[in-house]
């Protein structure tokens, strides 16, 4: 019963606070011209950040349409049901549970046509250590990897349910008044593509 | 080949560690409250 009001209710007002988030605090973007333009030409991209990193993504992504790569564990159950909200589809599987399942579907997808999205020290870290799954997904789709991070000037971290050893980082907005805000930077880093013929779709 | 997917892992690696070191940079230099 507890376990169906978290799975109920969690979701949308966890989506809820970070629509609010994103109206209470300034959002300054960086770096985002290159994903402009390929997206501009039908591009379509992995986008990879740092677990603990991504809880902005739905108001950083720039893209129509992403699928997130999502471990099976309860607390991936939550994320999924809280980033369907933003229009987002989830792919669900790590390297501990039906990771193998998850990266065929991965690159079918990317193939496919649609944005993946990925984090590479997901689901249980070390913790800013990449996994060489992504590197994989790359080789096998041709799809770029864009990596994409974000930092709050106002910031609390949050342990995060079972994986405690990353600490998901909120922009904390002040609404005293409504006149202050913190802010939040969304960084991407210019196109980054594995190159070399051996990384190329085959 | 493996040696190459390694290479390609370390260097993703450090480009997310570096734009994340220079994001968390680029707001610590900012106020912690701002007029919107």
């Amino acid at each position: 019963m507890l376990n169906w009001l978290k799975m109920s209710l969690l979701p949308p007002v966890g989506a809820w606070l970070i629509r609010l988030l994103g109206m209470a605090v300034r959002i300054r973007t960086e770096g985002a011209d290159a994903v402009d333009d390929l997206y501009r030409q039908g591009g379509r991209i992995i986008i990879a950040f740092w677990h603990g990193r991504g809880l902005m993504l739905p108001l950083a992504y720039r893209g129509t349409e992403a699928h997130i790569l999502i471990s099976q564990h309860r607390d991936g159950e939550l994320i999924h049901r809280i980033v369907s909200h933003f229009g987002f589809r989830s792919v669900r599987g790590s390297t501990t549970r039906g990771g193998v399942t998850a990266l065929r579907q991965l690159i079918e997808l990317g193939r496919s046509g649609v944005d993946l999205v990925v984090t590479p020290d997901g689901p249980k870290g070390p913790r800013q250590v990449a996994q060489i799954g992504v590197i994989k997904l790359a080789k096998a789709t041709g799809l770029p990897i864009v990596p994409l991070t974000f930092s709050c000037s106002k910031k609390k971290s949050l342990r995060a349910g079972t994986a405690s050893w990353s600490r998901i980082r909120l922009a904390e907005g002040c609404s005293c008044g409504g006149s202050r805000s913190g802010s939040l930077l969304t960084r991407w880093r210019r196109i980054w593509k594995p190159s070399g013929t051996s990384l190329r779709r085959p | 080949m493996e040696t190459d997917l390694e290479a390609k892992r370390h260097e993703l690696e450090e480009a997310l560690n570096r734009i994340t070191a220079e994001a968390d940079e680029a707001v610590s230099r900012e106020s912690l409250f701002v007029k919107r």
